[in-house]
């Protein structure tokens, strides 16, 4: 028990626990049946495409990268279902062709910046343009429709009570456990924390890098499918500020941006401290062209305050900075 | 004594016209491309290369570079610094500058005056958080995007009201006797930006604290204050800017300068700035959004659509960095 | 047949000779130590072997057939491993992760096996007397535990041939006495061992025999029976002691007894030791020590690069809490990592020479081409990039760039890393006459002949030996010996093991 509770302590995803938690209290006052499983169902309805392209960020920040094609990916993948859907396919196939349209966005990434050796952020700043680009040709204005059957279902519950979001949210997480449970799962940490001493031990990194962009594409694509039965349509600016609330929500959940530390279940409890905050500036019915000042602050603050925490943890801790610098003259 | 030892006579100086074709060879790839681009646009839309059209093209790409301004100065200024926010900032003074000189020529000392105040805000939030809190400069000004967007929506009500004042209207889209005020405008932009890089000593400390920052701390140089000055300048230059875009648009609309922040940074990269910081010109990115804005007219001009054209600079900009800027490989 | 052998191999960077000719065997089940100065060419060597570095001449042999690997992983496979004091652990991983990364156990061909690692890594760790470590970050681990586990990491991996590059100098006395026993082990099974090493009571206590090497040549090889202590400080300090002996010139240094800086009871935090230091006008000061006892602490530290310091210079009383507030007093700091905290590397020689004078300090504009001139900086014209000046050149612009602001002190710490002898012989000379014209100069150095032959020669200066962040010895006049800088560095068996 002792060691649970300092393991938990401990934890890095902990504080955002807490935030969580904090918030929810203060819900529950200001929001009617905020406890509900209603509430919670319709809770999770909206903000569970937030939720999962968090984890996608995590897989690429946690090897001390940064994904942001992401939002890129969610627009695209939700015009190709819509418009294939449109077009008289079978929503499944429709789907299929969609999650392999991140994919492949995807593996251009990985091949850019794991084999190309192009950084990160320009790269995935090119792919965005190349995403929301096909999106916007596929579907210039928003519209098209997806069978109501798969609406009704996304904002149902399976099994009699679990909200059938939660499934998506379950299928994202099972890949992270693959991972976890694969050596690359260790790899991707190494590579994360110091990269040329990981490849120094053989790690096959660029290997790596190329994984966490494959899988943060195919993550957002499921992403765009949960977006796509809450939104029911198609949208081909849809994806543009998930970019932005998934790096938010894993900074806040204590990914590190500087790479190898963090998991999966900080970037959840980010998305989900993002969407209470959001939740709140609903219920307290700020005007509506004050909505985006206002979340854009909380994203902010959210950014400023984990790393203050960061900032503070680092300096007061005690690091093995006394080990003596026998091998040279670091300052 | 040392004096005596060693002098050896440095070699003889590279004559004048070498010296100016040196300066010149970066500038060359850049001033290729405008020459082609202009001829197939010719080819593929006859009238393409008339002088209006060119006037259009050199009063947008005037728009463009002033985003460069701020893109350049923050890319040279080194570790990782790039601002996503401008295209969000220089929408945000189109609509302001609406709003607050309510399209009137008399209030628009004070408009300015209110928006180099903003931009300051802006700029300093950015380089404290960036500078002082170690967020990356890519997430700092990516969450900065979306307040100075939610800022904008609040303050207009979603609704701009004003529309542009005739003196901004003048500069955007009138002439001095032939010659487009944009165009005046641009050249002496290039002229300022590259004084004060060459000249200042806050361009000379610049090249320097991006060359290499712990060489500058050491050279006792005020790497922090250098930094700051930098978001900052960059920000009013974004406020401003937006001013001349309602000039050129008319009237202001919401996010209408969002594209300037991806189109901004392949200008830069195009210019020859290296993404590593210290090095790089403000001549290289002006001509390098000259180049952008042509591109993106010549693929209007034969009828892309624009997802097309947007889905084609994303390829065009990966492309240059496969060029351009490779990390060195991770085997030493 | 000899398990590995080294045939005449040379290395040089630019014109720095690391490694000459250096030639020896090793057998199956030996455990030889190297012994050496700084610089003598001992690291380099490690890493020759491990794979890191490519000579520029001569062959390996390994096992007889020719031994030639690109990259560490190689020599990995062939069971040639280095553990060494620049630690390859991640720190964000546990410590069974970090000694299973080379070679993660899996279960089927895709899934780590969990049972596997742990039990591979308890046994190891069992070994090595830190069974309570396991499942613990090694950013939690206090620093000899995490030479220990950077040790026992290189033992998993099987190896055949075994570099230990100066593992055991953060170690405690137990722990000394483990790593002895698996060395032994080790050898018992045919391992090879190379033992680098200062500390002579390991090398005696577990070692066959012992290879002396000096300015990258490799001296001798002995059976450890046939030497003492005495006998290998004495070959490692064999030098030419003329050296600098020879007063070149009478330099026209006016006696002064005004301390022109003073530090009190400065606290070196990795340390946690204070030092005080006086130093008067027109003194050249060589701070000499073992690689890594608080000499660049020491300078860094004085220089504000660590925070707050107070110090008192020309008579004032004053509070640095800034590099820049340094340079404005007066200061002037040369590193020895020209690349990295020196050189603005795509900047002009211009800009380099101009960065303190004009950006730091505002002042006008140096005369650049006396200043390059007198230096003897070889190049075509100021405006080219300084990165395509050799580093020797590169070093005397930064130089250049101090000394054209009339600095009060110079620390420079390790200055001449890497740059040719003649460019060595010329820094040397600008420094004593800086220091003929009223400044200190402060000079750390990793070569103690260097240092030699900087002070000798000067009637005012001195050499202050460190060793674990303190000031242990004062060499000045006739004692500037490098046999005292090194007898007074090394570790008394009384420190061993602290």
């Amino acid at each position: 028990m002792n060691t649970f509770k300092r393991k938990l302590l401990n934890w890095s995803s902990f504080p955002s626990l807490v935030l969580i938690i904090a918030l929810s209290v203060i819900n529950s006052f200001l929001i009617p049946h905020f406890f509900s499983m209603s509430y919670i169902s319709s809770f999770l309805t909206s903000y569970t495409p937030l939720i999962i392209v968090a984890m996608a960020q995590t897989f690429v920040l946690l090897g001390r990268g940064i994904d942001l094609s992401v939002g890129g990916i969610i627009s695209l993948v939700n015009v190709i279902v819509v418009t294939l859907f449109g077009q008289g396919w079978s929503f499944p196939s429709a789907i299929a062709v969609g999650i392999l349209a991140g994919i492949i966005i995807g593996v251009l990434n990985g091949i850019v910046i794991g084999f190309l050796r192009v950084t990160p952020l320009l790269a995935t700043l090119a792919t965005t343009s190349v995403a929301a680009g096909a999106a916007l040709w596929i579907m210039p204005f928003p519209g098209g429709s997806v069978p109501i059957e798969y609406v009704m279902w996304y904002q149902s519950n399976v099994i009699g009570f679990l909200p059938t979001p939660l499934l998506f949210i379950i299928i994202s997480i099972l890949i992270w456990f693959i991972w976890k449970a694969t050596p690359a799962g260790l790899q991707l940490y190494s590579m994360g924390r110091d990269i040329q001493k990981t490849y120094v031990s053989g790690v096959p990194v660029v290997w790596i890098q190329f994984y966490t962009y494959v899988s943060s594409g195919f993550i957002s694509a499921i992403a765009a499918i949960a977006l796509t039965g809450n939104t029911g349509a198609g949208d081909p600016l849809v994806g543009n500020t998930y970019t932005l609330f998934a790096v938010a929500a894993a900074v806040i959940g204590s990914v590190s941006l500087m790479g190898g530390s963090g998991d999966i279940f900080g970037a959840i409890f980010g998305a989900v401290f993002l969407g209470l905050a959001f939740s709140l500036i609903y219920a307290i019915q700020i005007p509506s062209t004050y909505q985006d000042l206002t979340s854009g602050v909380i994203v902010l603050l959210g950014i400023i305050g984990a790393s203050l925490m960061k900032k503070r943890k680092r300096t007061f801790s005690f690091k093995p900075s006394h080990i003596k610098p026998i091998g040279g003259n670091q300052p | 004594m040392s004096m005596e030892m060693n002098i050896e006579k440095s070699a003889p100086k590279p004559s004048s016209t070498k010296m100016i074709r040196n300066k010149l060879k970066p500038y060359i790839p850049s001033l290729s491309i405008i020459v082609l681009l202009l001829i197939l646009g010719q080819i593929l839309s006859p009238g393409f290369a008339s002088l209006g059209n060119i006037g259009t093209i050199v009063s947008i790409s005037t728009v463009l570079a002033i985003a460069a301004i701020a893109q350049t100065l923050i890319i040279i200024s080194g570790n990782e610094g790039i601002d996503l926010s401008i295209g969000a900032v220089m929408s945000m003074g189109a609509l302001l500058g609406a709003v607050l000189s309510k399209g009137m020529n008399t209030e628009i000392w004070y408009t300015v005056l209110i928006l180099i105040g903003i931009g300051i805000i802006i700029g300093l939030i950015n380089g404290i958080a960036i500078q002082f809190i170690n967020i990356p400069p890519l997430v700092m000004t990516l969450g900065m995007t979306s307040v100075v967007n939610g800022f904008a929506l609040a303050y207009t009500k979603g609704l701009p009201s004003g529309g542009a004042p005739e003196i901004l209207v003048k500069l955007g889209i009138g002439h001095l006797g032939p010659i487009r005020w944009m165009l005046i405008l641009g050249i002496v932009l290039i002229i300022a930006l590259e004084l004060v890089l060459r000249k200042t000593r806050y361009g000379k400390t610049l090249y320097l604290v991006g060359s290499n920052r712990m060489a500058a701390i050491i050279s006792g140089i005020s790497v922090n204050k250098t930094v700051l000055l930098t978001y900052v300048i960059a920000s009013v230059a974004g406020t401003l800017g937006g001013l001349v875009l309602l000039g050129y648009v008319g009237s202001a609309q919401l996010e209408m300068g969002k594209d300037y922040a991806l189109l901004s940074i392949a200008a830069v990269v195009i210019g020859g700035t290296s993404l590593t910081g210290g090095q790089g010109t403000y001549l290289g990115s002006a001509l390098g959004s000259v180049v952008l804005v042509l591109l993106t007219s010549v693929l209007v001009a034969v009828g892309m659509p624009p997802g097309v054209r947007v889905l084609l600079q994303g390829l065009i900009l990966l492309l240059i960095l496969l060029i351009y800027s490779r990390e060195p490989k991770l085997r030493q | 047949m000899p398990l590995f052998e080294c045939k005449h191999i040379s290395k040089t960077y630019g014109s720095v000779v690391a490694i000459q000719e250096a030639s020896f065997s090793l057998e199956k089940g030996e455990i030889r130590a190297v012994l050496g100065g700084n610089g003598s060419g001992k690291s380099t060597l490690a890493k020759i072997i491990g794979g890191a570095v490519k000579p520029d001449a001569g062959e390996l042999y390994f096992k007889g057939k020719p031994f030639e690997v690109n990259s560490p992983s190689q020599a990995k496979k062939l069971k040639v491993i280095i553990t060494s004091q620049e630690l390859s652990l991640l720190t964000n991983l546990t410590v069974e992760e970090n000694l299973v990364l080379p070679s993660i156990p899996r279960k089927g061909r895709l899934f780590i096996d969990k049972n596997a690692m742990k039990a591979k890594a308890s046994a190891i760790l069992e070994k090595i007397g830190l069974s309570s470590e396991l499942g613990v970050l090694v950013e939690d681990l206090p620093a000899n535990k995490q030479f220990m586990v950077e040790f026992a990491k290189s033992l998993l991996q099987e190896p055949e041939i075994l570099v230990i590059d100066e593992i055991t100098s953060a170690l405690f006395r137990q722990e000394v006495e483990i790593f002895k026993n698996i060395v032994r082990e080790l050898s018992a099974k045919g391992c090879g061992i190379l033992f680098i090493s200062h500390r002579m009571s390991e090398i005696f206590s577990i070692c066959d025999s012992v290879t002396v090497m000096r300015n990258g040549s490799v001296i001798d090889t002995f059976p450890i029976s046939e030497v003492n202590e005495d006998m290998l400080v004495g070959m490692l300090t064999a030098y030419k002691e003329n050296i600098g002996g020879q007063t070149k010139e009478n330099r026209a240094i006016e006696q002064s007894d005004r301390v022109l800086l003073s530090v009190k009871d400065m606290t070196l935090k990795r340390f946690g030791t204070r030092v005080s230091l006086d130093a008067k006008q027109g003194e050249v000061i060589g701070i000499a020590g073992l690689q890594g006892q608080g000499q660049s602490d020491f300078v860094r530290t004085l220089y504000g690069l660590n925070g707050h310091v107070h110090i008192r210079l020309d008579d004032k009383e004053l509070q640095i809490d800034s590099v820049h507030k340094s340079v404005q007093e007066g200061l002037a700091f040369l590193s020895g990592d020209r690349e990295r905290e020196g050189t603005f590397s795509v900047r002009s020689i211009a800009e380099n020479l101009e960065a303190v004078n004009s950006s730091a300090l505002s002042r006008k504009a140096l005369n650049q081409k006396r200043l390059l001139d007198s230096y003897g900086v070889k190049y075509d014209n100021a405006s080219q990039q300084i990165r395509n000046l050799s580093g020797g050149n590169q070093q005397k612009v930064v130089i250049a760039r101090w000394t054209g602001t009339n600095p009060k002190v110079l620390i420079a710490d390790d200055p001449t890393k890497g740059i040719d002898v003649q460019a060595r012989g010329d820094v040397h000379e600008i420094f004593g006459d800086l220091a003929a014209s009223g400044s200190v100069v402060i000079m750390v150095s990793s070569d103690d002949e260097e240092l030699v032959h900087l002070t000798k020669p000067l009637k005012n200066s001195r050499i202050m030996v460190m060793y674990d962040g303190k000031f242990v010895k004062t060499l000045m006049g006739e004692d500037i010996t490098v046999h005292n800088i090194i007898s007074a560095s090394l570790p008394r068996e009384g420190v061993v093991g602290k």
